[in-house]
This record gives C-alpha cells, sequence and structure tokens, in this order.
C-alpha cells in the first residue's frame, strides 16, 4: 500500500561517484563525499564547490555546527574543514586500514570511525582478528582519542544513539556491538546471519554483512540494512534487506524485517530514520525488483513508498523540515567518451513527500 | 580353417518348432526353429525364413576371416578350450560369469561340436538376461554414461523399458531406430522412445552429435567448425544439416508424459567457417539428396499459423507440422541408408569380437578403413536383407569359428585387426557387478539391499568405458578395489550358507576350498603353481573367514576375473 | 563410455598412453622387489606408510631427483592489476588503495602487497599481458593450454605438457596435482570437468585434491589390518603377474601397472593430508584454503610432485565488491608468494623451481554500478619467479590509467613460449600426431620475453 508519493525536486550530477552526503541543518548546503574528493553543493543554486580530498575515496561526512564539517576516509584519517574560513583545520590518521563508516553524536561531542581489513584468519575464510581497534571514538571538537573499543573486522557500520549516550558498530558477520560512550563497556552484543554470504558457487569467503545502523527515535530499538545471503556474491541478487532489533533487553531479539514480497534484490547501504513521524528510509542499489530507496513505516515495518533512482544510492539524508529526503549515490563509471574524460557518474537528488 | 557343418536332423528340429512356438526361454536347436525364433515372441509365419540361413551366414564370417588370414600369410591360434568358450559367451550374451552349476552342466554337455555350442548360445539369447545386459550395453552407446539422477530418469519415463522391450521382441533395428528419432509414439508403450530425443534437453547440436555415431557409425564433431580437415566426405553442411533436421524440436512435459514438440517454422539460419565465409542450413546429410524446403527471405518473418499443422491429435499429443523435418530424416534420410546397418554391423561386431571391422568402431569414414571390407558389406546387406534382427547377427557371430579361438596371442600376430586370436576385453562396470555378485552369492542379486541397482550402479560410475580405444586401466580402478567400502560391504555380505564364504569356511580341507575358488571365480581348475600358492596361503591363516575373504578378494581383482578373456 | 573423452571442441584421436609397465629402469626393479618381499610373513614392518617408503635410500633418491618443477597459483576469475602489480594511486582508475615503493627503484605495487614489495627483486613481472578472450571459459583456456582451441587437436593444460615432459614415471607421488576444495565455480568447474590433458592421455591429467576432494579410496579400510592389505595384494599380483605372462595379455599388463601404482599413492596419503604438515608453516602460510594448498603445494614439489596448480573456485571475479574482496584475497597472495619464494630459496630450491601467479585476463580500470569492475583482457598484469626467471624485472607499461598497453605488449603464446624456455622445454617442439596437421607446442614461432628470462 503505497501511501506516500516521492517526488523529485532538485537533481545535480557530480563528476565522482558519491558515498557520502549530509545536509546543512538550514538544508541549503549539503556536504557530499565523492570517490575522488569533498564537495559542497548548494541545494538552491546548484554551484559545486570542490573543498579538498582525502588520499583515497571518502566515506563519510558529518556537520559540525553551522560551519564545521568533518569526514573520514578510505585514507584511515579524519579531517575537519571550517567552511567559514574555507580552510582546512585538522587531520588525523585514526586508522591503518580505512574508515568504513563515521558518524557524529547529535549533540555533537563525540566522532566514532570504524575501521577493519577483513583477512583470512582460517580455512574457511573466517575474519582474522582485528590487528587494530576497529571502533575510534573521538571528541568531535578537539579530535582528541576517547575510546579504542574492539570488535572483528570489517566493520562497516557505526551508530550513535539518539541520546548520545550508546554507540553501535555492525561488522561482515552480522554481529553488532553496542559500548556506552560514558565507560566504553559493553552492552550489548550479538550476531544476526542474514546479512552475510558465503560464496558457495565461486568464492569460498564472506561478503556482505551489515552496511547502515540507525537507532530508533526513542533508542531502544536499532535499524541494520544490507544484503541477504545469496550462494554466489558475485551475482549480488541477495534481498534488499533491514532489520530492526530491540538491544536493551537482556538478549537482544529481531523485532522484524523486511517484508515478503516488498522487496527485490540488491545492495542496501543507507539508512536514513525521520526526524518526526515514524518512518525511515533505506536505500541502495537495484539488482532485481522495482525499486532501490522505499520508505518503510518504523512501527508497523511496512514499505510506504518506493523508488527507482536510476542509480545506486549510498547516502540518504531527511531534511529538517520533515518533507524532504536528500539521496545521494553512484552510477557506473563509465568508460572515458569522446573528449578522453568520464563523464560524471555521482548523483544527488532531493525528493519531497 | 573351415568350420563343421553338422546336417540338422529332421525330428529335431521339428521339436524345436514346436518348442518355440511355445515361446519364451527354451531349449532350442537346429537351425529353422532360430529362424523362426528370430521373429519374437509374436510368430509371423509369413517371414518364414529359409532354413540354414544362419549357417549361410556363420560359413561367411568364417570364410571371409579365413581369407584373411591367408592374405596376410598367418594362421590363427588354436581354438580355447571349453570353460574359457562358456565363460566368453556367458559374458557376451547374459553380462556374467557362468555360475559353478551352469559351468559344470555345460562342461558336461561339451562345447565342441556346433550343436553344442548352439545350444548354448540360444539358450542365453532366449534369456531374460540377455535383454537386460544389451539393454545396459545400447543404452549406454546411445545415451552415453551419465549421473545416476539420469539413470533414475531413463527408469522413471520409461526409455529403459522401452528399450528392453525392443530387444525382447528382437524388434528391426531400423524400426527402432525410426521410432526414437522421430519421437511421436504409436501408443503409450512406446513413450520412453521420446527419452532419446528429451534427455538432450533441446541441445540440438549435441542432439546431432549423438545420432551420428548412434545411428551411422560416425563422428562428425570436427565438422561443426569447418569441413572435415581429414575425412572428405564429411562436410561442415552436413552437421549443420543434421542440426537443421532437428532444431525445430522443444521439449515439453505432458500428462502422458515427455513430449519432443516441433515446430512448423523457423530453424533457418547460416553456419560460418574459420575464414567467415557463411552458408544457409539447409537440409542435408551424407549420401542422400538435400531435402528441399522454402526458406523465408532476408526480411520475411514466418508467422506460426494453424494451417502449418496437421488436423487431429489430442490434448497430450503435441501437434504435427504438415511438413515435419523430423519425419523427413526419417524417411527421406535415415530409411534405407545404407550406413544405418553397417553402423549396427559394425558395433555389434566389436561388443563381441572385441574390436570393429572398422576400427574405431563409431568412425567409420573414409580415414579409417575397415580390415575385411568384403565381410562387413556382406554382413551388412544380410543384416539389412534379412529384416535388421540384432539377435539373429549376435547369434552368427558367436557361432563363429574366429568367436572361439584362445586369447592368448600368438607370437608370430601383433595386429589385433587380423582377428587370428581372441581379443580381451575389460568386463563393463555391470558385468563386473553381476560377476562379483555370482561369485559371491551364487545368483545375481545381492541379498543385501533388494535393489540391486544399487552395486550396479556403484560399479557403472566406477568403471564406465564401453568400446574404449585401448584397454588402459587407470588407478582410481586400482585404488577403488583396493580400499573402497563397496567391495568391501559385498565380501562381508557373502554370508549365507549359500554363499561362497560360508560354504568355504565350512568345508575340511584346504585343497576342497581352493578348487571351489578357481570354479567360482576363473571358471577353472588350478595349476599346480597356483594350487601349491594359494593352499599355502589359506593353511598359514588357518582357514578363518577372514583369510577366504582375502583369497576372494584377490582373485575378484585380479586381472583374470576383470577382463573377458 | 568412451575411454578418449571429448572436449568442447572437436577432438578425435586416440588417446595415447605410455606403456606403463616393466620399464626395466633400475628404480622400478627395486620397487617390484620391495613390494614382493612385502609382508607375505606376518609381522614385518608395512609398505604403507610414507615413512617407511623413505628409510629406503634408493626409493628416497628416486623421489628427491632433480629436475625442474612449477607451482602455479591460479588465480581463477581475474584479479585486478590495479590492485595488485600495476596500481594507479590518485588517478579515476586506480581505486581506494594507494601504492607502496619496492626494494626495486622507481617500481610500485599495491600498498595490499607489502610483503612482496621486499621481494620484488625476485619477482619477474609482466604488466603488458593482452589477450583475446574477454569470456572466462575461453579465458580460462587459452591461460591454461596455451592458445585458442584448434580443433581437432585438443591442447594439453600446462601441467599436463609439464609432467609429461619432466615429470617422473616411477614417483609414487603424482606428477601433476590440481589443489582445489571448491566443488562448484561457473565456468571453471565446467572448465575442470573437461579433457585437460588432451591429446597427451589421461594419464597425465591431473590428480584432484585439496579441502573435501580427498584422492578417493586413498586410505586403508579400518575394517582391513595393513598386514592383511598387504598380503591379500601380493596374492593378487602373483596370480595376475601369472595370467600376464601366461597369456601374454597387455590388458593385464596394464591392469597390473594400475595396481602398482596404488601403493605408492596410499603411501603418498599423507602427502594430501594438511594436519601433517607443520603447524608453524601452517601459521606461516596463513589460515584460508588457497594459503594451505600453496604450502601443501610445495611440500608435494619437495616429496616428487612435477607441477602443481593451486586455486580455490574463482573468488577473484570480482564484479560485485571489488575492493571488498580483493582487501583480503590481495594480501592473502602476497603473503602466499611471499612464504614460497622465500621457502623455496631457504631450501635451495628456487632456481628449479618456476612459480607462476596469473589469472585468465585483468579487471577494468573503471567501476561498474555495483562497486565492483569487470573483465579486462587488454590490459593486465601477471608475475612469475624462480626456475629460468630473471628477478627484479617489470616487463612492459600502461597506459597512466591503465587502458591499454603502451610498451612491451605480449600474449598467451609469449607468455607460453617463456614458461616453457624458462623450464628447458623446447616451445616450438612439433606434436607427432600421425595423419593430423602439424601442431607446436607454441604456434606460429611466437618468441618468448627474452626479458624475463636468465
Amino acid at each position: 500500500m503505497e501511501k506516500i508519493e516521492l517526488k523529485r525536486t532538485k537533481e545535480f550530477d557530480l563528476p565522482s561517484g558519491v558515498l557520502a552526503a549530509a545536509v546543512s541543518a538550514d538544508s541549503k548546503l549539503a556536504v557530499v563525499g565523492c570517490l575522488h574528493g569533498v564537495y559542497l553543493l548548494n541545494l538552491e543554486s546548484g554551484e559545486l564547490d570542490r573543498l579538498y580530498q582525502h588520499d583515497s575515496y571518502v566515506s563519510s561526512v558529518a556537520w559540525l555546527g553551522q560551519h564545521r564539517v568533518i569526514t573520514a576516509g578510505y585514507d584511515g584519517e579524519l579531517r575537519w574543514f571550517d567552511l567559514a574560513n574555507n580552510a582546512l583545520v585538522q587531520r588525523q590518521k585514526v586508522h591503518e586500514f580505512w574508515s568504513w563508516d563515521m558518524t557524529v553524536s547529535p549533540d555533537q561531542m563525540y566522532v566514532a570511525s570504524v575501521t577493519g581489513q577483513y583477512i583470512a584468519g582460517g580455512y574457511k575464510y573466517e575474519p582474522h582478528p582485528e590487528r587494530e581497534p576497529s571502533i575510534r571514538v573521538l571528541a568531535a571538537a578537539t579530535g582528541e582519542l576517547l575510546w579504542s573499543l574492539p570488535h572483528v573486522p570489517s566493520v562497516q557500520s557505526v551508530a550513535i544513539s539518539p541520546d548520545s549516550k550508546w554507540v553501535a558498530a555492525g561488522n561482515l558477520m552480522g554481529e553488532v556491538r553496542i559500548y556506552s560512550l560514558d565507560d566504553g563497556s559493553l552492552k550489548a552484543q550479538w550476531t544476526t546471519p542474514d546479512f552475510t554470504s558465503w560464496g558457495i558457487i565461486k568464492s569460498h569467503c564472506y561478503l556482505g554483512g551489515i552496511f547502515s545502523m540507525k537507532f530508533s527515535p526513542d533508542g531502544d530499538q536499532l535499524l541494520l540494512a544490507g544484503m541477504g545471503p545469496m550462494r554466489d556474491p558475485m551475482a549480488g541478487n541477495g534481498k534488499q534487506l533491514w532489520q530492526r532489533w530491540a538491544w536493551r533487553v537482556s538478549e537482544p531479539a529481531k523485532v522484524d524485517q523486511t517484508h515478503d514480497g516488498e522487496a527485490g534484490e540488491g545492495l542496501m547501504e543507507t539508512l536514513a530514520v525521520h526526524p518526526k513521524t515514524s518512518h525511515f528510509l533505506m536505500g541502495g542499489r537495484l539488482r532485481g525488483g522495482d525499486w532501490n530507496a522505499a520508505l518503510f513505516d518504523h512501527d508497523s515495518g511496512a514499505r510506504l513508498a518506493s523508488l527507482k533512482t536510476g542509480y545506486r544510492v549510498t547516502e540518504a539524508s531527511y531534511l529538517a523540515d520533515g518533507k524532504h529526503v536528500l539521496l545521494a549515490g553512484s552510477k557506473s563509471q563509465p568508460k572515458k567518451n569522446k573528449k578522453g574524460k568520464f563523464n560524471d557518474f555521482g548523483r544527488v537528488e532531493v525528493y519531497s513527500f | 580353417m573351415k568350420g563343421v557343418r553338422n546336417p540338422m536332423k529332421p525330428g529335431l528340429r521339428i521339436r524345436g518348432l514346436l518348442g518355440c512356438l511355445l515361446a519364451c526361454v527354451c531349449f532350442l536347436s537346429g537351425g529353422g526353429a532360430l529362424e523362426a525364433a528370430e521373429l519374437g515372441n509374436a510368430v509371423n509365419t509369413s517371414e518364414k525364413m529359409t532354413p540354414r540361413n544362419h549357417e549361410e551366414t556363420v560359413e561367411k564370417i568364417n570364410q571371409q576371416l579365413q581369407r584373411g588370414y591367408q592374405d596376410r600369410g598367418l594362421e590363427p591360434t588354436r581354438p580355447c578350450d571349453d570353460q574359457a568358450f562358456v565363460r566368453r559367451v556367458y559374458l557376451d550374451l547374459v553380462g556374467r560369469i557362468p555360475t559353478v552349476a551352469e559351468l559344470e552342466k555345460w562342461l558336461e554337455n561339451g562345447t565342441e561340436t556346433t550343436q553344442q555350442r548352439g545350444r548354448l548360445i540360444e539358450q542365453l539369447l532366449q534369456s531374460e538376461e540377455y535383454v537386460i545386459h544389451w539393454a545396459d550395453l545400447f543404452d549406454t552407446l546411445l545415451m552415453g554414461r551419465a549421473a545416476e539422477t539420469e539413470y533414475t530418469k531413463r527408469r522413471q519415463y520409461q526409455w529403459r523399458g522401452f528399450l528392453e522391450n525392443s530387444i525382447r521382441t528382437n524388434q528391426p533395428w531400423n524400426e527402432f531406430v525410426e521410432e526414437i528419432l522421430l519421437a511421436r509414439p504409436a501408443d503409450e508403450t512406446k513413450q520412453g522412445g521420446n527419452w532419446f530425443l528429451f534427455e538432450r534437453n533441446n541441445d540440438h547440436q549435441k542432439i546431432a552429435e549423438a545420432i551420428a555415431p548412434a545411428v551411422f557409425g560416425i563422428r562428425i564433431e570436427c565438422a561443426q567448425c569447418h569441413d572435415h580437415m581429414l575425412v572428405d566426405e564429411i562436410k561442415q553442411s552436413h552437421y549443420w544439416g543434421l542440426v537443421a533436421f532437428f532444431n525445430r524440436g522443444k521439449n515439453e512435459n505432458s500428462k502422458a508424459g515427455p513430449q519432443v514438440t516441433e515446430s512448423a517454422i523457423g530453424g533457418f539460419s547460416e553456419f560460418a567457417d574459420l575464414l567467415g565465409d557463411s552458408t544457409p542450413n539447409r537440409l542435408t546429410f551424407l549420401e542422400v539428396d538435400t531435402v528441399e524446403e522454402e526458406r523465408p527471405g532476408k526480411d520475411q518473418k514466418q508467422s506460426d499459423q494453424d494451417d502449418l499443422y496437421r488436423a487431429g491429435g489430442t490434448g497430450n499429443v503435441p501437434r504435427v507440422p504438415r511438413f515435419s523435418r523430423r519425419e523427413q530424416f526419417v524417411t527421406k534420410v535415415v530409411r534405407d541408408h545404407p550406413r544405418v546397418a553397417r553402423a549396427l554391423v559394425n558395433r555389434v561386431w566389436a561388443l563381441l569380437m572385441g574390436r570393429g571391422i572398422v576400427h574405431p568402431y563409431d568412425e567409420m569414414d573414409s580415414l579409417h578403413a575397415p580390415s575385411h571390407p568384403e565381410l562387413l558389406d556382406w554382413l551388412s546387406e544380410d543384416f539389412r536383407d534379412k529384416g535388421y534382427r540384432v539377435r539373429r547377427l549376435i547369434r552368427a557371430i558367436v557361432s563363429s569359428d574366429a568367436y572361439r579361438l584362445a586369447s592368448r596371442r600368438p607370437e608370430h600376430v601383433d595386429d589385433p585387426a587380423t582377428f587370428a586370436y581372441y581379443l580381451e576385453r575389460s568386463l563393463t562396470g555391470e558385468q563386473l557387478a553381476r560377476s562379483t555378485k555370482v561369485a559371491l552369492f551364487g545368483v545375481v542379486s545381492d541379498g543385501v539391499v533388494s535393489d540391486d541397482e544399487a552395486v550396479n550402479a556403484v560399479f557403472r560410475q566406477q568403471f564406465p568405458d564401453l568400446l574404449p580405444d585401448e584397454q588402459v586401466a587407470n588407478v582410481r580402478e586400482s585404488l577403488f578395489l583396493s580400499n573402497g567400502q563397496k567391495l568391501q560391504d559385498l565380501l562381508m555380505a557373502s554370508n549365507q550358507p549359500t554363499h561362497l564364504i560360508p560354504r568355504l569356511a565350512e568345508m575340511e580341507t584346504d585343497q576342497e576350498r581352493v578348487d571351489l575358488l578357481f570354479r567360482v571365480m576363473f571358471s577353472r581348475k588350478p595349476d599346480a603353481e597356483e594350487n601349491a600358492v594359494v593352499k599355502a596361503y589359506l593353511s598359514k591363516r588357518g582357514g578363518t573367514a577372514e583369510s577366504i575373504r582375502q583369497v576372494a578378494w584377490s582373485m575378484l581383482t585380479s586381472a583374470e576375473f576383470r577382463y573377458n578373456h | 563410455m568412451k575411454k578418449r573423452q571429448h572436449s568442447p571442441s572437436c577432438d578425435s584421436q586416440p588417446s595415447r598412453n605410455v606403456a606403463q609397465h616393466g620399464c626395466g629402469s633400475a628404480e622400478h626393479t627395486v620397487h617390484r622387489r620391495l613390494f614382493l618381499q612385502g609382508t607375505m610373513a606376518a609381522g614385518v614392518a608395512s609398505t604403507g606408510s610414507f615413512s617407511g617408503l623413505f628409510s629406503v635410500p634408493a626409493l628416497a633418491d628416486v623421489a628427491k631427483k632433480s629436475g625442474k618443477k612449477c607451482i602455479l597459483l591460479w588465480l581463477c576469475g581475474a584479479p585486478s592489476q590495479f590492485e595488485t602489480w600495476d596500481p594507479k594511486p590518485g588517478t579515476e582508475t586506480g581505486g581506494p588503495f594507494p601504492a607502496i615503493p619496492t626494494n626495486l627503484p622507481g617500481v610500485k605495487v599495491s600498498s595490499l602487497m607489502p610483503q612482496c614489495a621486499t621481494i620484488m627483486d625476485k619477482l619477474a613481472v609482466v604488466r603488458s599481458m593482452r589477450t583475446e578472450p574477454g569470456e572466462h571459459f575461453q579465458g580460462i583456456d587459452v591461460l591454461t593450454r596455451g592458445d585458442k582451441p584448434r580443433p581437432p587437436f585438443t591442447r594439453p593444460i600446462l601441467g599436463s605438457v609439464i609432467a609429461q615432459q619432466l615429470g617422473q614415471l616411477d614417483s609414487p607421488v603424482p606428477q601433476f596435482v590440481l589443489l582445489d576444495p571448491c566443488p562448484e565455480g561457473n565456468e571453471f568447474k565446467q572448465f575442470k570437468a573437461g579433457n585437460w590433458a588432451g591429446w597427451l592421455g589421461a594419464e597425465y591429467g591431473p590428480i584432484r585434491a585439496g579441502g573435501d576432494y580427498a584422492i578417493p579410496n586413498i586410505n586403508r579400510l579400518s575394517e582391513i589390518s595393513e598386514v592383511d592389505h598387504a598380503d591379500r595384494e601380493m596374492l593378487r599380483q602373483f596370480l595376475s603377474r601369472k595370467f600376464e605372462n601366461d597369456q601374454r595379455s597387455e590388458a593385464a599388463a596394464s591392469h597390473n601397472a594400475a595396481f602398482n601404482r596404488v601403493n605408492g599413492l596410499m603411501s603418498c596419503a599423507p602427502l594430501f593430508d594438511l594436519n601433517r604438515l607443520p603447524e608453524k608453516d601452517r601459521q606461516r602460510y596463513g589460515g584460508g584454503a588457497f594459503a594451505q594448498h600453496a604450502l601443501q603445494a610445495r611440500h608435494l614439489i619437495e616429496n616428487g610432485s612435477t607441477f602443481v596448480m593451486v586455486a580455490n573456485g574463482m573468488p577473484w571475479d570480482n564484479h560485485v565488491f571489488q575492493h571488498e574482496m580483493h582487501q583480503m584475497l590481495v594480501p592473502e597472495l602476497d603473503n602466499v608468494l611471499f612464504q614460497l619464494i622465500t621457502d623455496l630459496e631457504d631450501r635451495g630450491r628456487l632456481q628449479d623451481t618456476l612459480v607462476i601467479a596469473m589469472g585468465e585476463f585483468g579487471r577494468t580500470p573503471w567501476l561498474n554500478d555495483a562497486r565492483g569492475r569487470d573483465h579486462y583482457p587488454k590490459a593486465w598484469s601477471m608475475a612469475m619467479a624462480g626456475g629460468g626467471i630473471k628477478g627484479g624485472v617489470v616487463h612492459g607499461a600502461t597506459d597512466p590509467l591503465g587502458f591499454e598497453v603502451v610498451d612491451g605488449q605480449v600474449d598467451n603464446q609469449n607468455l607460453f613460449a617463456t614458461i616453457f624456455e624458462a623450464l628447458g622445454i623446447d616451445p616450438h617442439q612439433e606434436y607427432e600426431l600421425p595423419g593430423l596437421p602439424t601442431f607446436h607446442r607454441v604456434e606460429n614461432d611466437t618468441q618468448p620475453i627474452r626479458e624475463i628470462l636468465v
């Protein structure tokens, strides 16, 4: 039952595929993390400025107040950029390997980044234990290292609770750990096998995992997104999947997941939770079926709206007014065009509902 | 070495005829009865053959091979002894070694005279075991070896039943071939015949590549990309022509079972050679006129209209095109094609004599000359003229002098194509399974599992070869025999009083044991050296069941058991 | 059904088999005498144990006979040259991994290969491979046999040629081993079911092992004691040899020769048991199946095998999750190559053992929309080290974005000519096939890559 209709109101092309995007509090600007740089996009005028770059792909971006932006990349670094002065103010290497995901706490006190290189640890290619702490929590303002927390690589997604007290990290094997930001203690831990494949057909190793996580508005539940298991991960045809887990109980329990018939196939890479009304958005790749971004009712889990965007959605972010959502992503990087240059293959769009 | 012809006694002949009219497995003697027997259960008196025809065929074989010896200036080796003959003919006709009782019975009768051998041959040819064994052989030749799931389907979808029935009723080979190629069963008893095409799963090239050797005795794979590089008469157009005859076919499952439908349109294309030149695929094949068919124009699209199909037909049976390519193939190409008879004759010859008159048996092309061209010509014509009866052909070959020769290669002969000595060959998987069961249990069923097939299945997967170009054993087989669970299980299952191992254990002397072992396993007596060695082996170990099993193992896995010689 | 197997392309010649019996050599006689002495009397030490076999000096010499050998690390699915040997960091096509310097001045490799970076002086890297097939089955066919199909000739696979040319007939150890635990693999699975030895004949095909692929029936059944096993085999031999001689039977000779190999193969069973490898070595090579089998390959080579091909399905074919997979696969390969080459060198075997690491083509410079790279035969890389190969050489180059080869272009024929030359096998030798057109080991008189030959 499609209750909500999504209408595209804005669209922008970017030179490079987009892996991350975040909208300013006043909804006028978006900082966009691309494979090859960090851009500032004026959502009203469409003006695009390249601010700086990391030494590799930019994997996450976040706002720090109105004037600062913090980004993380596959170079394992966090960088702070001051928009007012148009200057890079700080950079810090927080991981040996790359930052898969980064988030800033709602109270803007903490920045958490997760890492982990999947290394063969056993005959069946079980992951090797971490060679560096998988989770780093720093003071957002200063970059001071507050916590180094353990997990099993590769840890691909991180989330902080609405009350800024808990940090959750999810990995390749579908294991979630939730730590306290106050004292660094482990509060909850569970594994869901539903996002991970072991390549029976061609690749006898693990693939997939949890690619995005978000806490529910009340903080008691955690949403996970990724792709359902496949016999041949190279087909990329796992189910478009989200799961909702209650974690504050003694035994974390799965509350709900994508309903039958409401999802096709493809990797889901992003989750966004509406600030006021009770729905959330999940977006990713359309490999099979008819959508690659969809809205779901937060309580019932029913699908409310769906979109076929024509590119792989890597980031979704609700605008503050609660009536729009920004989607960003990447098309296939084409071969060079006649002029010997690559065509633009990044996208940012805004939809109203 | 001329065979001695024994004139038939009239009294015997009449008795034989009566016996045959009563049908089923009967003890026959004499020539006329043989011909009548050839007509199968439903005796068709209008096709009564002239007597002595079988002998004429045997005589021709003997004569031609004799001429071959003379031309090459050599003498064939001596005949094999009685017990070797009995073992050999049991293996070739019913797919297993004889039991001790059977062996002793035939040795008592003797096998020196044509008549005596004739009785043995006839009894085996009229048995149900003959049907099963030759169905095994033809199933392998027509369908190929496959995984066990396929074997299950072949039974389930009645292919196996269809094949067995054809052999049992001595159906003419040309009739059988036409049925499986047309795949339009006249009634439900013939439903299984569809499987020949159906199993190939709409792979029309696979169908063509299967039909060429099975029906015509030639391989055409090499002509896919270009005219055959070495065999002038096999052209690329023949390959694609054969494909075209079948490429309108499509598998369909119906209530009546698997069907192979045929469209009235489509199947037109071009084939390109390595130079890039392309040719339209016409309905053509070796040594026949091209079947004419209108080709659509370049941009013309064919529409599949109802009026292109014949009227009638029930819901379960697919409709038939007015112009059916498959039917054209059967009537215009296969029917009376000289290669059909030749291919079958050569194949049966190869199965019985260890090597085709043309070798390899399925490469009867200009590159492979027959070792005895006149004989092949004569036998093929004879086969054709006398109604394409396979059993008759088998009977003639195993009645020949050459079939009786010893297998020890004479010193002055090294060319197997002379048929101056009997060519040894390995038992098929099924023959090995059945022979092992006979040896260990005295009967063919294993008494352990109700499904006989289980043992056969293991052995046929492990020993898949049939008519290999050369007899080369491989290590996997030896590992299976040395360390495999299946053979061990069979040895352990020989545990009932009537089975071999307990019988041996019950005996009082090691000498008795050795005698029985050799009788059972090798159908003969041990010589002095063998006797001493095996006796000593047993004595040292106190005649325990375990040691007896070891000896049984060593004989079951020995070369002598493994081969037909 | 038929002895000779028909490859997907036409193939109609009979298999040539080498007589497997009575070669009359001294070692063979020793074998037979030992086995015959065997355990007819109870209580003698069994011949069934591997160590027992080699406590006899004569046999030990047979196994350690020197001669060139080869290990092929078959990176099926096709690794990305950008994430291995030919990185283009900081470019639109370079991917997320930086490049690192190596101990060869001016030469960089992907940051995923830190260990190989320290032994580039021992490796020869070819960055200018350009081949035709872009599809797996055809690519595998061309890059393992050396050339496109040319019916009716089924060109034997590299391992079969080397086993035939350099292998030891008398060795109980299989001369050509394929270690690949993955039973599936789509096109590779299809390829594995084909005719590998081609014209050379089935006995030059590989013995397959690895993971659940044990050599079937290689271990004695527990219900049969060692003594019984040996004794009954002695009896079988006695009866069968008698038959063979009395009957002058060639079939029996072949049969007996096959049984002769049983004890040898059984004695090799420990060679195929990963648990027998020293724990330290196993940890050093790494936990994954590919790494473990690479160690096993070294072990097999050291104990008498001539060619071992190591694969693990087709994990490199990363149309989806390119970097997520390569982040794990490349370091494993990196470590394996490092351990293998340094081990061989430490044991004085490197100059006699050729190590090859390659796939069937490379991967696209651009990313598709599923976080992956697709197939790319137009410009790709491979690496070799050891026997006959000059280390410290990088042959050829691609343009800055990795689209085209700009220098030193070579193809599969050049590569195979190089491999054969390195192993002391004549690359242009004719295959004698009576009645068939002429075939050469490497066609068109194509020349090896001289720069990387010693």
